[in-house]
């Protein structure tokens, strides 16, 4: 791999992070949330799977991260989901065919976006059934196993680790049911972990190590703050103390994709994504498509960014226009970066890395013509002197790295914990802590059970750990599904405490864990003794 | 929210919002007012989100976007009312950024029926002391600070003076003005917020490539990284670029 990099300036790291939580509520005949799995399915994950193909296709040598949750990539395995993903998918089919015909006579400027929409959506259940037979996550490993793909893993449910540097056990849990899952799931261990919201705290690095990741991702500051100055800046990595590496993010490569206020998604051309037809269509209308009783979005949006204050004033998106300029962006985007290695080269004794990690879905689901962009940027790529390549090529070729340790730092908001410790949600770690004490003393009280009590402490476990996933915490803060937030956390700490309190009295009650187990039905290989302190 | 969902709800699911929102209205409220009262109020709610939720995180809400507001939860028939207390005596300290930590704590019952029933208690406060490492010991005590609570009091934001140095945080009750101990807490570290120098002399362009790590606007981001409000984020503010003098 690395000796195809001679003749190049320069390393460009771009890295994907896809995480959703855990959603699946088999109790009720739809749900409203398992929308976040879908929207991101039909507007994410299938147009960079098309997207992988299309370079592919072209021969386009392109090289990349994806960190795929083990949330995530339960979703994706999980038959049940699957059935209603295609249900979901069959239901918006419906609605595209009547979107064609309504804005036939009724909204003609709409009308072929509506002929668009209907084609997206005949697509995605196109591939989904009959070229992936559902199976995303064989797709991924086929270009893991391709080399195109670095597959990492984050913790099991993308907890923010610094919420609870208190409890090594918890963490060890984390770390280690993630590496089973990606391992189970993808038939391969990963090399490293995308920390969630990168929340590190010195001293971190010590868990992970044991699980043979060799590697993970941190804030510009991070990198920055370290306890020694970094030689390179963030364009080479550090080595901690104890071997793991860190690698920090570019911060130009990241406003430029990041800031609605001049990176490129905020271009007026773009597609708009809160005005759409959930809101605007009578509810009669809509209804029978959304199972939500209220007014939601159905993905069905025709207008252009342009007027950013008033929904009311937009203007209709034109297609050609806003492939043009995503051709722009994609060449102004690689221009830069090939700018930034010309310098970067004249001050280093090495190649430099330029790390570009983002949110997934902030591609097709946020900024629509986002999968198209990393298409194009990949094309751009092969024609400079940049390689896109991976942090595990960039260890390859230059093993020994500089050693410090990186300071507390995240990519959230104002750049520490404030987004997860906040007035709006700090209520919930009392009981998060409480939970991984009980936890750890069920597991010294039961430290070998079989049977119905195994089953009970694993369930126990598992509930543990859906619990803890940052994103209750952080839509708790951002006020987008608040009592949807709240009450996961609520009742994971329910079910948990519920599962105790029976085995302190020494009653399970088999049909009720029964029932829990095949609603979260996620790490099936899951032990609870690994909340214990000796184990491992 | 939208008007048109509002109206749709029952009189007393209006009344229930209004309720939980701790809105003021007169009894008898007529339908129509109490719909543009609740309206109101969620315009108000929006308005006071997009202030404290910086574009950065408003797109990386949008992963979790279902509709335009927020919608509230009529299911109360599942309402779980989680348990208030744990009857422990506990206290727990977390760094929240640099410079301010997040504790809450909380005694057991019987601690706290005894301090009500003691005719010499006074009060109890929060001792913040700072240490030179995560070690306790009296004499090495650099510094400390005194917080009143009360015995309903559970968890306060504290600010930490120092930054690079060691915090543990302390529960005191006082009786005829004497301190008793209650409970110590963990040790936070408190973290820097501000680049080192080098231990390495040789580092010939480290300063450069510091800058263009943080401080440049070559390549189309420019941000301080010297106070934690323009540290790089995910969305930099457009305010933050600094001339080149100024670095």
């Amino acid at each position: 791999m690395i000796d195809s990099y001679t003749d190049k300036k320069g390393l460009i790291s771009m890295v994907l992070h896809a995480h959703l939580p855990f959603v699946r509520h088999p109790e009720y005949e739809s749900f409203l949330e398992e929308s976040w799995l879908f929207e991101a399915l039909s507007e994410t994950y299938l147009p960079l799977l098309r997207v992988f193909r299309s370079l592919e296709k072209d021969s386009v040598p392109f090289r990349m991260v994806m960190s795929i949750s083990p949330t995530l990539a339960s979703m994706l395995k999980d038959d049940f989901l699957q059935e209603r993903y295609i249900a979901h998918l069959n239901k918006m089919l419906e609605l595209a065919e009547k979107e064609v015909e309504f804005t036939k006579t009724n909204e003609p400027e709409s009308h072929e976006l509506a002929l668009m929409y209907r084609e997206l959506f005949a697509r995605n259940l196109k591939d989904y059934t009959e070229v992936y037979d559902r199976n995303l996550i064989r797709e991924f490993s086929y270009f893991h196993k391709k080399g195109n793909l670095e597959l990492m893993t984050t913790t099991a449910t993308h907890a923010f680790l610094p919420c609870f540097r208190e409890y090594p056990e918890m963490i060890k849990a984390q770390i280690l049911t993630a590496v089973e899952s990606h391992d189970r799931i993808f038939g391969v261990m990963p090399d490293g972990l995308w920390l969630p919201e990168c929340g590190y705290f010195p001293g971190l690095e010590e868990f992970i190590k044991p699980f043979g990741l060799r590697y993970f991702v941190s804030s510009s500051h991070g990198i920055l703050y370290a306890d020694d100055r970094p030689e390179y800046g963030v364009y080479g990595p550090l080595s901690c103390p104890n071997g793991v590496h860190v690698f920090g993010r570019d911060k130009a490569s990241s406003r430029a994709v990041w800031s609605t206020e001049d990176g490129y998604p905020g271009n007026e051309v773009y597609r708009d994504f809160y005005r759409d037809i959930g809101f605007d269509r009578p509810r009669d209308y809509i209804d029978p498509y959304t199972n939500a009783g209220n007014r939601v979005n159905t993905g069905f949006k025709y207008y252009a960014i342009t007027d950013k204050e008033d929904l009311g004033n937009k203007k209709f998106y034109d297609i050609s226009v806003a492939e043009k300029q995503v051709l722009a962006d994609a060449g102004d985007f690689v221009q830069k970066r090939v700018e930034q290695v010309e310098v970067l080269s004249g001050l280093m004794d090495r190649k430099p890395v330029i790390l570009c990690p983002y949110d997934a879905e902030l591609f097709g689901h946020w900024w629509f013509e986002g999968p198209r962009f990393i298409e194009e940027v990949f094309r751009g790529i092969a024609k400079t002197e940049l390689v896109a390549a991976t942090p595990l090529d960039y260890l390859e070729m230059y093993p020994h790295n500089q050693k410090a340790t990186p300071a507390f730092s995240s990519w959230g908001d104002k750049g520490y914990g404030q987004v997860w410790i906040d007035g709006s949600n700090d209520w919930i770690y009392r009981h998060l802590h409480k939970v991984i004490e009980r936890m750890m003393e069920l597991v010294e009280r039961y430290p070998d059970e079989s049977g119905l009590k195994e089953r009970a402490l694993n369930q126990a476990a598992r509930e543990v750990l859906l619990s803890q996933a940052s994103d209750w915490p952080f839509i708790m803060k951002t006020g987008t599904t608040v009592p949807y937030a709240v009450k996961r956390v609520k009742t994971h700490i329910h079910n948990f405490n519920f599962i105790y309190d029976s085995l302190c009295r020494n009653v399970v009650k088999t049909e009720w864990l029964t029932k829990l187990e095949k609603r979260n039905n996620l790490f099936p290989g899951i032990n609870y003794r690994m909340f214990g302190k000796e184990y491992l | 929210m939208t008007k048109e969902r509002l109206q749709s709800l029952s009189y007393k699911s209006l009344l229930e919002i209004a309720e939980r929102d701790h809105l003021a209205y007169d009894e008898g409220i007529e339908k129509e007012e109490l719909i543009a009262l609740v309206l109101d109020s969620l315009e108000e709610e929006r308005l006071d989100r997009e202030r404290l939720n910086n574009l950065a995180v408003r797109i990386e809400a949008t992963k979790y976007n279902v509709s335009l507001d927020e919608e509230f939860d009529f299911s109360s028939a599942e309402e779980i009312n989680l348990p208030e207390r744990y009857n422990e005596t506990k206290i727990m300290l977390m760094l929240r950024e640099p410079t301010w930590g997040f504790v809450y704590w909380d005694l057991k019952f019987d601690t706290v029926k005894e301090l009500e029933n003691d005719p010499s208690f006074q009060g109890l406060f929060l001792r913040m002391v700072e240490l030179p490492e995560a070690v306790y010991s009296k004499d090495d005590i650099l510094d400390y600070f005194d917080i009143p609570v009360n015995l309903t009091d559970r968890r306060r934001y504290i600010k930490f003076p120092t930054e690079d140095s060691f915090y543990t945080i302390e529960l005191f009750s006082i009786h005829n003005e004497e301190e008793k101990l209650i409970i110590r807490s963990n040790f936070i570290e408190t973290s820097r917020n501000y680049i080192l120098p080098s231990r390495n002399a040789e580092m010939n362009n480290s300063d450069e490539l510091v800058r263009l790590s943080g401080f440049s606007s070559e390549f189309g981001a420019a941000v301080p990284v010297a106070s934690y409000i323009k540290i790089p984020q995910r969305i930099l503010p457009l305010d933050a670029e600094i001339s080149e003098e100024d670095y």
